[in-house]
């Protein structure tokens, strides 16, 4: 359930009634959603009861670890969960845990949930990059009082990076990246093992890296909800968390299928090219609506060709991942990334994929991407680039005027 | 009844004429012409004993208070961002000639609000940010801590052109801790009955601390100990309370004013940034200087950012009992993430403790006076009853 909640959100609209006719089934996507619907987290859960290690939280970029030590996150089951449930889950965290009503909705949803399910989980542990945003990372400490084993990896705060440092950075997140793998399974990841999930990792996102490029020619075919499910129960769609919905041999078939169809769809009609960049409120119904207004999301900051190094140890590749990562700003506050860099690279994507437009896009409440959505936003208004600023709750569908003003931007760039 | 404080200012009570010090003090700092650098700080974590043997003259940033600097803060943010934080950018956009002033900012990475105005300031003036270790329990966050320092001498070293010498630094350290301790052992006076110095004072004394040269305030703050030391033991009725939470900027006097002027009753201890939490501990004096500012600074009792949380509520608690409080007003700033979000962990400490606390979450603007007065006003009279009834259950907010 936790990997099929963008499209099924999406799909549950009515058909649109714009100018653009809804596009021709794709045989990799339904093969995918498929994937997606046979993976649901109560296996996580069930896992977690019969002696599988795993944990709450993750560390946006270390996955392969989790993956070479044979530990599962049941974060993405929890975030999905937390979207159901979040009426009840917000009112939990505002009166049991006190946590202000100002608090953007999926901090608040999250405790509510950890606090409402503490007595029927296997789950007993959470990890937490205190990089992350600041609110989930406070919210974790209260955690410790619910019986969980709240977890810390320490970050590094490298904005203006001094190159003449990377060594002793990369060093740091080594000792990490081995104190962490100590507490999740008591002993040092094995590097073989590590290795091996880089090099798939890398299989992965050079196939994901050529999909987004087809998509330039026809968007329309595997559409910015549909690239979600790309991410295979990632966190961001470029897959740097995927699970490969557990199944990586066929969910890389499926990728290979999928970059066949996207190379033989005919070029689609005139559409408007755009990127986003903020936060990840703009998922099922908005992507519909640019779709309707035949706009088309061909970027965004998550998107980026990022390979793990194959030339250094493998614990190295995931240290120097983390920094790369963070000094460039991709994974924005999840990897406590600079959001100025962020706007460079945005940059890029507009002199890579023509786009029109930028949409940046914000959650409610959310103070840290309040001031980088209206950095970004001047940022590319000085460069005549046409901006909007979207900001929406995650767990509330949008409003009328939200969708208009959003269609209202497309149409001014057609 | 409790008593009325007295706020009316005396120029001639050195106390009083704090304000003019440290007026006169940041005139100084914006008018030096003498080539010598001059820098702004964020926040507990950054070492000043470093900075002070760099040679540059430091002031912290947190003159803030008022709603038209939150205002011009806006610009850059959204409503949904801490006063203190938008007053910070305020400050630079708005051309506070004291910010105005300043050739280079540090900042240190507690908060992620901080983290991210520093991308903002450096709009305004060349900032650099120091990482800051969560866990100060690990070799490594240590060993890292000590890394950032050095990077940060060697950064001072090029900013001024002086050569730091650990005979500089280790001068500094021993200046610095005696200026930590005798604003613990003025701090401690508060621990009296009838305290001889107010809340509000006390952190006008703390402000002098950010602003004046270091053996400038040593000198006037071993003086006015001398002189309050003195004051003759009375007896004392005050409610006794002490502050906790996010941020007392320097301007912002509104709840004190109303604690302590309106209400009577009396401000004893601060479990807070700017009040005496920042004083508690002392950097070791042996060793290499540096690796010593390295512990010290992550020995000081923790903010809110620090891990576990626990640690932070835990010593909030140790100095209401020290300081024999009736009671807490917890106290943030709306949107202040560390200690909005982790209020929970903190009243539940308290009420563990056996000490009623109140949850205030305020900002600059001054629309909630009325509404402040009377949530104060009716925890003011629960602790009188309590403390006329002590064997009857305490109350929390």
């Amino acid at each position: 359930m936790s990997n099929t909640l963008v499209l099924e959100e999406a799909s549950s609209l009515p058909i649109p009634t714009g100018e653009r006719p809804p596009p021709t089934k794709s045989p990799g996507l339904e093969a995918l959603l498929a994937m997606a619907q046979a993976s649901d987290f109560a296996d996580i859960e069930r896992a977690a009861g019969e002696g599988a290690t795993v944990v709450w939280g993750f560390i946006m970029g270390w996955n392969p670890l989790f993956r070479a030590l044979n530990v599962i996150s049941g974060e993405m089951g929890l975030i999905a969960d937390s979207i159901k449930f979040s009426a009840d889950a917000v009112s939990v965290a505002e009166s049991y845990f006190q946590i202000p009503v100002e608090t953007c909705t999926p901090v608040k949803a999250r405790a509510g949930l950890h606090h409402m399910r503490r007595k029927t989980t296997n789950i007993k542990r959470h990890v937490q990059f205190a990089g992350d945003c600041g609110m989930s990372d406070v919210m974790s400490e209260l955690l410790r009082k619910e019986g969980l084993e709240v977890y810390a990896v320490e970050p590094i705060s490298p904005f203006k990076f001094d190159p003449t440092r990377r060594d002793e950075f990369v060093r740091f997140y080594v000792d990490e990246i081995q104190r962490l793998s100590h507490w999740l399974v008591g002993k040092p990841v094995d590097e073989t093992i590590l290795a091996a999930e880089l090099k798939t990792r890398n299989v992965v996102a050079r196939k994901l890296d050529r999909i987004l490029e087809l998509r330039l020619r026809n968007p329309f075919h595997v559409s910015l909800a549909d690239v979600f499910l790309l991410g295979g129960g990632s966190f961001d769609y470029f897959a740097h968390d995927t699970n490969y919905f557990e199944n990586r041999r066929k969910y890389i078939a499926i990728l290979d299928q999928l970059i066949e169809e996207l190379e033989n769809v005919p070029e689609a009609d005139d559409f408007v090219p755009l990127l986003k960049v903020g936060g990840c409120p703009f998922c099922g119904e908005l992507c519909r609506v640019v779709d309707e207004a035949n706009g088309a999301i061909v970027g965004n900051n998550m998107l980026e060709p990022a390979l793990y190094r194959e030339d250094v140890s493998p614990v190295e590749s995931l240290a120097h991942f983390m920094l790369d990562q963070q000094i460039e700003g991709r994974g924005e506050d999840k990897s406590g990334g600079s959001f100025t860099a962020t706007a460079h690279h945005i940059s890029q994507q507009l002199r890579k994929t023509n786009a029109r437009g930028v949409i940046v896009t914000g959650v409610t409440n959310c103070p840290y991407t309040s001031i980088a959505q209206q950095y970004w936003h001047d940022y590319f208004k000085k460069q005549n680039i046409p901006v909007i600023v979207m900001v929406a709750d995650t767990h509330v569908k949008p409003t009328e005027e939200v969708k208009m003003r959003l269609k209202a931007f497309i149409e001014m760039l057609a | 009844m409790p008593h009325q404080l007295n706020n009316h200012r005396n120029e001639s009570n050195p106390l009083d004429a704090l304000q003019a010090v440290i007026a006169r003090e940041q005139k100084a700092f914006i008018n030096e012409k003498t080539g010598r650098k001059k820098i702004g700080y964020l926040c507990n974590y950054a070492p000043l004993e470093l900075f002070s043997a760099a040679g540059v003259r430091h002031i912290r940033l947190f003159k803030a208070g008022d709603p038209h600097t939150v205002n011009l803060g806006e610009r850059f943010t959204q409503s949904v961002f801490c006063d203190f934080s938008k007053s910070c950018l305020g400050g630079f956009s708005g051309g506070d000639p004291l910010y105005k002033a300043i050739d280079k900012v540090y900042t240190v990475h507690t908060c992620n609000t901080v983290k991210r105005i520093t991308e903002i300031i450096d709009q305004f003036v060349p900032v650099k940010l120091l990482s800051l270790p969560k866990l100060r329990d690990l070799p490594s966050s240590r060993h890292f801590y000590y890394k950032e320092l050095v990077d940060l001498k060697n950064d001072l070293e090029k900013l001024t052109g002086n050569i730091i010498t650990e005979e500089a630094i280790h001068e500094k350290i021993v200046l610095y801790n005696k200026l930590r301790q005798v604003l613990k052992k003025i701090s401690e006076l508060r621990k009296w009955a009838h305290p001889p110095i107010t809340g509000g004072q006390y952190l006008d004394l703390v402000k002098a601390y950010y602003y004046l040269e270091p053996e400038q305030a040593l000198k006037l703050y071993e003086r006015l100990y001398t002189k309050l030391a003195e004051t003759p033991v009375r007896r004392g009725d005050f409610l006794r309370i002490m502050v906790a939470g996010s941020i007392v900027a320097d301007d912002d006097r509104r709840l004190l004013d109303l604690v302590e002027g309106e209400l009577g009753a009396r401000v004893v201890v601060e479990a807070h940034c700017t009040g005496v939490r920042p004083f508690l501990h002392t950097v070791s004096e042996s060793g290499d200087p540096l690796r010593a500012l390295a512990h010290g600074y992550l020995d000081q009792a923790p903010c809110a950012k620090m891990k576990p949380l626990s640690d932070s509520s835990e010593n909030a608690g140790k100095l209401a009992l020290d300081y024999n409080v009736d009671g807490v007003l917890y106290v943030y700033l709306k949107f202040c993430v560390c200690y909005g979000i982790g209020t929970k962990e903190f009243i539940t400490h308290f009420q563990k403790l056996g000490l009623p606390a109140l949850e205030i979450s305020s900002d600059y603007s001054q629309s909630d006076h009325g509404q402040l007065k009377t949530r104060i006003e009716a925890f003011i009279e629960v602790l009188n009853e309590r403390k006329e009834n002590p064997d009857e259950q305490y109350i929390s907010a």
